[in-house]
């Protein structure tokens, strides 16, 4: 990746502030190369019209963000004072002239150039997103009941239980909740699966056959309401859960019991 | 069905992960969300490399969109009633043909089709291998699950008896 090519290019043809453009593409040049590519460039300060961040993304990480994607924070002292007024995130330089235009129109350009973007910055957010589950995939199975037995993982056996999350999510989908909840006691693996499943279908006749001749309706209802609210209790909380199907037999009217 | 860029002759160059080319009609192809996105946008030129997708789960993926394709297109010329009754023992007849596909894969075929029907966006077979796994959990204790999939509890002795008081729903 040849990222400080990159920014010195992007800043040379960039036409944000004309008269800049000299000593934007001189401080620009010195960070040619690959020494030090993280770091910010703070450009053309004087009359303090503008300032210009270059900041390359590429190799902070190493994430697979495209070398040419510079984030840069424009700033304008218009109305504001010294405040920075917007960050964008550009792709193509050049694309702004401001010596000729109104505040409105500037505002407007602004506006549209950070919604143009705003997809780059979903794409980096997917990325880290992504990155982060699998992180966070590590902690957090271990996490909801503590470990004593050694590195034996289940996944020398069967491939189905080493499916993509998602995958697994789906089937289970397919399941009413009480065989999900089932299935949660089979391993650490399974049962954080279960608890992080964004569906959820309740179906009384399902947990037990024929509760009616069972018990009374009142304790049919309580066990009911017992069940789901320990099933809502155990999920995990950053889920959003997508679908939620409850069937039930017919509760009094004014029973509000369920918790969440 | 068709879309503009489609046409009924005009066949796919599917490139497996291990290197096997598969020709697919254009026609059958878009029963693939991506392999669709990709013919509307016109880049379908060359080989089009499914890389998280090997030969025998492609062959088996094709198969079942060449016999869903063949029941989409099959003659229109039949009085409405008929039509109807017919379709419905074709639908029948589909669903027959699906569970026995399903039913002749082995677990680890039935993984690469999972797989590989969520990377190539096919989700009536998505669906139908998904509920064959589901199918294999309903109703089951976590005991004869492991036994089934073959997996190690890891929980300790405390452990599993403390869920099996939470889970009372489930064993009762």
């Amino acid at each position: 990746m040849s990222n400080g090519c990159n920014v010195g290019t992007a800043a040379a043809e960039s036409t944000l502030v004309e008269e800049k453009t000299e000593s934007r593409a001189t401080m620009a040049g010195c960070r040619d190369g690959p020494t030090d590519p993280d770091a910010a460039t703070l450009i053309g300060e004087e009359e303090g019209i503008c300032f210009v961040i270059v900041i390359t993304v590429g190799t902070i990480s190493r994430l697979p963000i495209p070398p040419s994607l510079l984030l840069k924070f424009y700033s304008h002292d218009i109305e504001l004072g010294t405040n920075w007024v917007h960050n964008s995130l550009v792709s193509e330089p050049g694309s702004m002239e401001t010596r000729t235009k109104s505040n409105t129109e500037f505002r407007n350009e602004v506006s549209e150039a950070l919604a143009r973007h705003e997809s780059g910055f979903d794409n980096i957010n997917d990325r880290f997103g992504n990155m982060n589950d699998r992180f966070g995939d590590m902690d957090d199975s271990p996490k909801i009941l503590r470990t004593s037995s050694g590195g034996d993982d289940d996944d020398d056996g069967d491939r189905l239980s080493s499916l993509p999350e998602p995958i697994i999510h789906y089937i289970f989908s397919f399941l009413k909740t009480i065989d999900v909840f089932r299935a949660s006691a089979v391993s650490r693996k399974w049962r954080y699966l279960c608890v992080s499943i964004p569906y959820l279908n309740f179906d009384i006749h399902t947990i037990w056959s024929k509760p009616q001749e069972r018990w009374p309706l009142y304790e049919i209802n309580g066990r009911f309401k017992d069940f789901v609210n320990w099933v809502l209790m155990f999920q995990k909380s950053s889920i959003d859960i997508q679908k939620l199907r409850l069937r039930c037999l017919s509760f009094s009217d004014d029973d509000h019991t369920l918790q969440r | 069905m068709s879309t503009p860029s489609v046409s009924v002759n005009r066949v796919l160059k599917l490139k497996s992960s291990d290197g096997e080319i598969f020709e697919v009609k254009q026609t059958v192809a878009v029963q693939s969300g991506v392999l669709k996105q990709m013919m509307e946008d016109g880049c379908t030129e060359g080989e089009i490399p499914l890389n998280n997708v090997d030969s025998p789960t492609l062959a088996k993926i094709i198969e079942w969109c060449n016999k869903h394709h063949d029941n989409d297109v099959e003659g229109r010329v039949l009085s409405e009633e008929r039509e109807k009754e017919k379709e419905k023992e074709k639908a029948a007849d589909m669903k027959k043909w699906e569970s026995e596909f399903i039913d002749a894969l082995n677990r680890d075929e039935i993984y690469f089709l999972l797989t590989g029907s969520n990377y190539m966006d096919i989700k009536e077979l998505l669906d139908c291998a998904a509920q064959k796994v589901a199918d294999m959990v309903k109703g089951k204790t976590p005991e004869a699950i492991r036994e089934m999939f073959n997996i190690q509890s890891d929980f300790t002795e405390e452990e599993e008896e403390a869920i099996r008081k939470e889970n009372q729903w489930a064993f009762d």
